[in-house]
């Protein structure tokens, strides 16, 4: 077995293990939040910490893994350092685990600045988070220069970038795999070193006691947030991008849409971020304009080209409606419908009414669990597949992949339903008049367990053919 | 002299050093957080308590309970010690100047400094309001509480002291808890007290939200902006730049990736 089909199976077996853990933190959150187990609510805080930054993390470590696997099929990543990268993931991971699991930590996914200190947790559990962190980032910090190394050996930045169909050249043809990952991984890098930033004044406050701007540390640290989940989708739609012929039989080509649409993305992306600042009163007010406008400019052209892009692809194709296909279909259709709940969920005037509701849980799990995961989750059946060949039960598939988009959306609406209640969100346990936020975490948990199911049989679908492609 | 690195004698200085570099650097601030996380835990559990409905003895011998106190507007509770050496006056005198800044007592609340020590009496605590120079103030009340209550009610607030028995003085917090019908709504800590932080004190009284924003002090490596009180004017500071430093070097690490690649890659050409 060559070592980049070793590493893909070991990403993709990774990706099991940890998503099934993670999943089921989060359905500890909602059975707390259900009042089914009272006594253990002291562990909500931990397992929304465990579930949101091993969540975020997982994602964007499984959306690099498909596009290196893509761009292997046109550039020469390293295989030494994709698993340099596996063993650093796993490592970070296990000092999170102990941070979480033996401290207690409890300051959420984005550790925001000063609670890292505040908390009732002890410091060595702080320490083991940020060592948890800082191992990550740094990681993930070579995997990504790796990559891009891998694309420059090919290509000019202007070729990478199509900025020679924006100049209306048709030539050379640059898959927008690559014109997508370049992208995502030029802002990866961007996003990665605003996390090493953060760390630094983490640690800097830890070792003199001095304090930290909170202001600065917010956006530093959302601009590390906000950047790794774009582009962990972003990477993940670079993916699609490149399967999705294969099965249509009709070309998807870079073109000067596709190039203007996705630079644009490059620029405006790191501007998005400052939605997350709306309720900081003290950030300059034309900082929070800046923020809404270039939610709409990021999101709007590459999700609409793409989304468009892909209807007008299927659209009375001869497609084969396997369980890769599916789920990756779907999967762009979930980002296109949870970008639409981040659109509005970034309008100054809605977010001043929905930020501290489930709402915001609401669409970001959308794009996540209908969108991410999904395109993801096909891609990696999509692999094993290609390297088996393993006959295909599309009825049982269809079946799998129907039992993952009820579950999914079923669980979504709950959340926006107690948004539209005004449910608050991080609540562990609602109080006596918010009692209907309890009772609609009792119907998610139902739809979980229906998600649940569809993962389980997906395992099952997609891991006979990784266990075949052992012997590939 | 020549010092030899190798030798055991200096490399025992060297460990030594290097322990006395953990102690200071690493140990020590790591402490430091635990005690201030400490204090602010207990603080925070005590928001929203119910305060016992304790009696008090007022300097003239009056007697009421606490309730009377707090049923038409919010008592603002402060303990002191009438032998206190250390922060009790010019904690007290730090919130006189503060009350006079701020205005307000009498409409919008009362205060109420109770002494903590089982040997003051009415005499002492009228000999405190008198050196604190508020013997005459409306609605400032200095007044002694049995010792069984002075337990109950720290518990409540979340108040401590501890005797040392070598000097006899007590080891305590300088805090204003501020009370309305009978629950904690917020603790002050702190020797000194702020016209900004009683300000926003008086405004939660009233109900009214109060967005807090950690102000960072004067000790910050980098800061976002400056505001000048004063003027209102804001400045901004090299946090700001900071934000788009990875953005900026993102592009630069990117061209010289590119660039550095551009010998050894394969001839594209463009059509």
């Amino acid at each position: 077995m060559n070592l980049a089909h070793k590493n893909t199976l070991n990403w993709i077996m990774v990706t099991f293990v940890l998503f099934i853990v993670l999943l089921l933190a989060g359905m500890f959150m909602r059975i707390i939040q259900a009042n089914m187990f009272s006594s253990a609510q002291s562990w909500f805080y931990p397992m929304m910490t465990l579930h949101g930054v091993g969540m975020a993390g997982l994602w964007w470590v499984a959306s690099i893994a498909c596009a290196s696997r893509v761009l292997s099929r046109y550039t020469a990543p390293s295989e030494c350092v994709s698993r340099f990268a596996l063993y650093g993931t796993v490592l970070g991971v296990l000092f999170l685990l102990a941070s979480v699991f033996l401290g207690q930590f409890a300051a959420g996914w984005y550790f925001l600045y000063p609670l890292p200190f505040k908390g009732g947790w002890p410091t060595w559990a702080t320490l083991s988070f940020l060592l948890s962190i800082t191992i990550l980032g740094a990681t993930w910090l070579v995997w990504i220069l790796d990559l891009l190394r891998s694309i420059a050996k090919k290509y000019t930045i202007g070729q990478a970038l199509g900025w020679h169909y924006i100049l209306g050249k048709t030539g050379p043809d640059v898959p927008p795999a690559v014109l997508i990952t370049a992208v995502s991984l030029i802002a990866g890098v961007a996003c990665l070193l605003s996390g090493v930033v953060v760390l630094l004044f983490f640690y800097y406050e830890m070792l003199t006691g001095v304090a930290n701007d909170a202001l600065l540390m917010k956006n530093l640290t959302f601009l590390f947030g906000h950047l790794l989940v774009n582009l962990s989708l972003y990477l993940a739609v670079a993916a699609v991008y490149d399967v999705f012929p294969s099965y249509t039989g009709r070309p998807w080509p870079s073109n000067k849409i596709v190039a203007i649409s996705w630079n644009s993305v490059l620029v405006i992306v790191l501007l998005a971020y400052f939605h997350h600042l709306y309720m900081d009163f003290v950030q300059p007010t034309y900082f929070q304009y800046v923020g809404q406008i270039a939610s709409y400019m990021s999101s709007i052209p590459a999700a609409v080209v793409t989304v468009f892009g892909a209807i007008a692809l299927v659209y009375r194709a001869p497609v084969r409606w396997s369980l890769g296909f599916t789920l990756m279909f779907f999967g762009l259709m979930g980002w296109g419908i949870g970008g639409i709940g981040a659109v509005i969920d970034s309008t100054i005037a809605v977010n001043s009414k929905l930020h501290n509701t489930l709402w915001v849980p609401a669409h970001f799990h959308t794009y996540m669990i209908e969108g991410l995961v999904l395109m993801v989750l096909g891609y990696f059946y999509h692999y094993c597949q290609e390297k088996t060949k393993l006959q295909e039960n599309l009825y049982f598939q269809k079946i799998i992949a129907a039992l993952i988009l009820v579950g999914g959306y079923g669980f979504l609406l709950m959340f926006y339903l107690s948004g539209a209640h005004s449910i608050p969100r991080r609540f562990a346990v609602y109080p006596a008049d918010l009692s209907s936020g309890a009772q609609l975490s009792g119907i998610a948990l139902i739809f979980i367990s229906i998600f649940l199911l569809g993962l389980v049989l997906y395992i099952y679908e997609t891991g006979r053919r990784w266990v075949k492609s052992l012997d590939v | 002299m020549t010092f030899n690195f190798t030798s055991l004698k200096s490399r025992t200085v060297w460990i030594k050093i290097f322990l006395l570099l953990t102690v200071v650097f690493i140990i020590a601030p790591l402490k430091a957080q635990e005690q201030e996380k400490e204090i602010l835990e207990k603080v925070s559990k005590s928001l929203y308590n119910q305060v016992p409905d304790v009696e008090i003895s007022l300097p003239n011998n009056q007697k009421l309970l606490l309730s009377e106190l707090w049923k038409d507007k919010p008592v603002l509770i402060n303990f002191f010690y009438r032998e206190c050496t250390g922060t009790c006056n010019p904690f007290l005198r730090s919130l006189k100047t503060t009350v006079e800044k701020v205005g307000g007592i009498s409409e919008d609340y009362r205060i109420l400094s109770l002494s903590f020590d089982p040997k003051d009496g009415p005499r002492e605590v009228a000999a405190m309001a008198e050196a604190v120079g508020v013997e005459k103030q409306k609605d400032w009340m200095f007044g002694t509480i049995k010792p069984i209550d002075i337990q109950k009610i720290s518990d409540a607030i979340g108040f401590w002291y501890r005797l040392d028995s070598k000097t006899g003085q007590f080891d305590h917090a300088s805090s204003i808890t501020a009370v309305r019908n009978g629950k904690v709504i917020r603790v002050l800590l702190g020797s000194l007290v702020t016209p900004t932080r009683f300000r926003d004190m008086l405004y939660e009284l009233k109900g009214t939200f109060v967005p807090t924003y950690s102000n960072p002090g004067e000790n910050v490596l980098f800061r976002c902006f400056r505001v000048d009180e004063l003027s209102k004017s804001v400045k901004f500071g090299w946090g700001m730049l900071i934000l788009f430093i990875p953005g900026f070097c993102a592009l630069l690490i990117a061209g010289v990736l590119f660039h550095k690649s551009s010998h050894s890659r394969e001839p594209m050409g463009l059509s």
